[in-house]
């Protein structure tokens, strides 16, 4: 039981791991306007700083092929903020009729002397938010080797600039995707931050309770089919009904969010000797799993949840399908089949290849794309974005 | 279960990440260097187009690999004075597998780099460093030859004061070690380095060390003297031999016992810097100068008829000097389509003792390197190098001009007793390199990484003037066929270069 235990949670590990959404170049239809503010961190050497221009053209560039018009607003609208949640604050509150805003927080630091060079390390951290709706964060670093001693901080974000304004821009494409589907949607328009019922606050859990559902609680035996509790492969009868009934011992628990796994159509039948319980084999993202409940049963599990103040996270497995599902032979063109991952560390073989014989689905293909975001969005609807 | 789920799912990086504070700075980081390149030779060479970085760097170094860690003991507030601590590791080395004779054996690597650094202790911009001390002013990128550094040999303590305007850094160690290998004596060095930064285009540095090593009596890799010993017989390792021919009843154990040394043993180098430039098409010019005393050679095993001697030579190698001033220039000559590199390199060696071996003691050089990069697009150029250089033996012929010239010397005679080797006291050599090259991260001469396809042509005035198998002495002459003189070189080049 317990090795099985521990190979049903690598697996379900690595799958998950897999589950990186691959979301295409963005354009928005209508131009809007993106408010920007750049700020320099201190290092040990330079207080704060605004970038150079290298970096604020390449920024605007990579925003305006998607259709975003960069508005740069002073330092001084940061207020003196040090923490990044609170300066995005600043620039909300200074954005005008900008629906996107967006922080550059970078900090330079020197490394060595190294093989005739001088090696620096750009620190970044991308934040971007549809206003009144989601926010999308990136932090990294990108090594800069200069020629010259003279060359310093300005000149190592210069030379980073490209990479940085590439990868602004895959940041936006996030927000901007989830904006396109408001602006077709009857309730909003994306250029609009008024249009959107989320509040503006990000929720940040307090606690958050992972629930395997199939081996949560069993509240509905008509639903069980042939679940088997003896057997550690074959589903054990968890439904969302069961769910239901133990909210209050959740909460009591002190958990203010809940995390499904999977609930979607999946398969059910074990592959290599391996149960289909944990929810990731998923067969049809837009419906719910029989054995589980039905969409009937989210809703009030939603309703139940909101009566206790507490938030749902729902697990969607966005990477793959699960073997043999039917879209396998209904759209057989939207699946990579490249054959499985034999080298984990080639990134193409990681985004392109399959996950342990599990059908990869190829996200940069735009049908697919719309599946996975309608299929998604079905969840959110009334729901904050 | 459940718990094993979420800590694997946490791991697998699922959880929306916690809002940052500020930027990024890592706790740990690395970088590094490499290059590595497929060079097939047809022509009996090793895969370098000619003997050294005299005739520019490319295509004349072979593989090379660096990894350099920092690890971030005390991370102080930023913007703060507050202490910080950081420790530093490098290791670097020229083997790659498939690459050299070495198969990128770990032997030829080393840990280069070695210190802790933290600053703001008793002064803010103070920066204290303990262990390797290696500091340059700059770099001849086209030579990858730095003349302005010091105290790469030198292992201690280092205080620098790091100002918008000024850096100043003052140093002392020991580089007994670097100099003296496993006959170490202790050599306290001193050392130090001055920068001035006067505006945005002008840049003024100048520094040095010194080492002194004090005599530790009975200690036998101190300053000591063989008595009596000839420079000749030094220099045609002859000592020995000539002690038991003119002493026919003596034996080896009355050969002269060292004496201490009259003088003290000492080296100094000096290093001077001014760079200018961001002046119309002028990127920046680097202008380095070294004048150096070397330290003074411990003693050799000399040996005659099966027999040994130790002999003592610190008198005889105390005046040996290299001098060496190189500049280079980067220009962009057509915005955005062709940059220029240009560079000029002088050097001159002496052994003041030695009048009588040729040898690269004695010598000047003199080179000229120009690269050309033209953008075809920002990750495609084209470059085009020529480079032309002289070596000038000062102590009689130093390189063969013809194949057969292995029996000759100067005015056509042998010399058996190998002072002089070959016919020549000048090698001229030319060298162009061109070819394509792939920049990822767009326009630039120097920047990186490379993916580079080049042919490189040479001709020099020195018979098979690269690392070659070809016979090197007379017993071997006639076991292979005579090639004739061998003028040209040329190779083609498929290879990758850049840091990280």
């Amino acid at each position: 039981m317990r090795r099985a235990t521990w190979w049903t949670a690598l697996l379900v590990a690595v799958v998950a791991a897999g589950c990186i959404p691959k979301v295409p170049k963005q354009r928005l239809a209508a131009r809007a306007k993106v408010a920007v503010v750049y700020v320099v961190d201190p290092s040990r050497t330079t207080g704060v700083e605004s970038p150079p221009d290298a970096l604020k053209q390449a920024v605007a560039k990579a925003l305006d092929e998607r259709n975003l018009e960069v508005v740069e607003l002073p330092l001084d609208v940061l207020g003196g903020q040090l923490l990044t949640d609170a300066r995005l604050e600043g620039v909300k509150r200074a954005a005008g009729d900008a629906p996107f805003v967006m922080l550059v927080e970078q900090r330079v630091t020197f490394f060595s002397q190294l093989d005739g060079r001088y090696r620096w390390e750009v620190g970044t951290n991308l934040t971007a938010q549809r206003i009144g709706g989601a926010t999308a964060r990136d932090p990294f670093e990108l090594p800069v080797v200069l020629l010259y001693d003279h060359e310093r901080q300005k000149e190592a974000i210069a030379q980073a600039a490209p990479d940085v304004a590439t990868r602004a821009g895959v940041l936006m494409d996030g927000l901007l995707a989830g904006a396109r589907e408001l602006e077709k949607s009857p309730q909003g328009n994306a250029a609009s931050p008024t249009s959107t019922t989320a509040s503006s606050a990000p929720f940040m859990p307090r606690a958050v309770y992972f629930v395997m559902v199939d081996r949560f609680a069993n509240g509905d035996r008509a639903n069980d089919g042939d679940a088997n509790p003896d057997d550690p492969q074959a589903f054990h009868g968890g439904d969302l009904a069961g769910l239901i009934e133990r909210l209050d011992w959740i909460e009591a628990l002190g958990v203010d969010t809940v995390w499904l796994s999977p609930i979607s159509r999946m398969r059910t039948a074990p592959w290599h000797g391996y149960g289909a319980f944990h929810g990731y084999w998923t067969w049809e993202l837009g419906q719910v799993e029989p054995r589980f409940g039905d969409e009937a049963q989210v809703r009030r599990l939603r309703a139940e949840l909101d009566k206790r103040g507490m938030k749902l996270l729902l697990d969607l497995v966005l990477n793959h399908v699960g073997p043999d599902a039917p879209l396998l032979t209904a759209h057989p063109d939207w699946f990579h089949r490249n054959g499985g991952v034999t080298d984990w560390t080639d990134p193409k073989q990681l985004v392109e290849y399959d996950v342990h014989g599990l059908p990869d689905l190829a996200t940069e293909n735009p049908e697919v794309y719309r599946y996975l975001v309608d299929s998604t969005r079905r969840w959110l609807r009334d729901r904050e974005a | 279960m459940k718990r094993s789920l979420l800590v694997c799912l946490a791991v697998s990086g699922l959880f929306p990440l916690v809002a940052q504070a500020q930027a990024p700075d890592s706790r740990f980081s690395a970088g590094g260097y490499f290059r590595v390149m497929a060079r097939p030779d047809f022509q009996g060479g090793n895969g370098r187009l000619g003997y050294w970085n005299l005739y520019g760097r490319l295509m004349n170094e072979g593989p090379y690999a660096a990894l350099e860690m920092k690890l971030d003991l005390l991370q102080a507030p930023p913007g703060t004075n507050d202490i910080w601590a950081s420790l530093h590791a490098r290791v670097e080395g020229g083997s790659v597998n498939a690459a050299d004779p070495f198969n990128g054996s770990f032997a030829f690597f080393r840990l280069s780099q070695l210190y802790a650094r933290a600053g703001n202790i008793l002064a803010p911009k103070l920066v204290w460093q303990l262990g390797t001390l290696q500091y340059f002013f700059g770099d001849l990128g086209l030579y990858d030859m730095r003349p302005a550094q010091i105290l790469e040999d030198t292992i201690g303590l280092s205080a620098r004061y790091i100002g918008d305007r000024v850096d100043v850094l003052l140093a002392v160690g020991d580089s007994g070690f670097f100099n003296k290998g496993t006959r170490y004596v202790p050599l306290l060095t001193a050392g130090g380095a001055v920068r001035v930064r006067l505006g945005d285009h002008v840049e003024l540095g100048g520094g040095g060390q010194f080492a002194v090593e004090p005599f530790i009596a009975g200690n036998r890799n101190s300053s000591y003297v063989t008595p009596g010993v000839r420079y000749e017989d030094y220099a045609r390792k002859e000592v020995l031999r000539h002690f038991l021919e003119e002493n026919p009843l003596a034996g080896v154990d009355q050969f002269p016992l060292p004496a201490p040394s009259g003088q003290t043993s000492f080296s100094y180098r000096a290093v001077g810097y001014l760079g200018f430039g961001k002046l119309g098409p002028l990127r920046w010019n680097n202008l380095f100068a070294r004048f150096q005393r070397h330290h003074p050679q411990t003693s050799y095993v000399d040996s005659w008829q099966g027999q040994s001697v130790e002999v003592y030579t610190a008198d005889l190698t105390r005046d040996r000097f290299s001098l060496s001033v190189g500049n280079e220039m980067q220009v962009q000559i057509v915005p955005e389509r062709l940059d220029a590199a240009w560079a000029l390199l002088f050097g001159s060696d002496r052994d003041d003792a030695d009048t009588i071996r040729a040898s690269e003691s004695n010598r000047t050089y003199l080179s000229t390197v120009l690269r050309l990069q033209l953008y075809l697009t920002r990750e495609v150029h084209i470059l085009l190098e020529n480079a032309i250089a002289e070596e000038r033996s000062l102590n009689g012929n130093l390189f063969r001009s013809n194949f057969d010239s292995i029996f000759e010397s100067s005015g056509g005679l042998p010399d058996s007793r190998g002072l002089e080797y070959g016919d020549s006291a000048v090698r001229r050599t030319w060298q162009l390199k061109t070819g394509i090259v792939l920049n990822p991260t767009g326009k630039g001469i120097y920047t990186r990484p490379s993916i580079r396809l080049l042919y490189g042509l040479q001709y020099s005035t020195q018979h098979a003037a690269f690392g070659n198998a070809f016979a090197e002495r007379l017993d071997q002459y006639d076991s292979f066929t005579p090639t004739g003189t061998i003028s040209w070189h040329h190779l083609v080049s498929l290879e990758t270069e850049g840091w990280f």
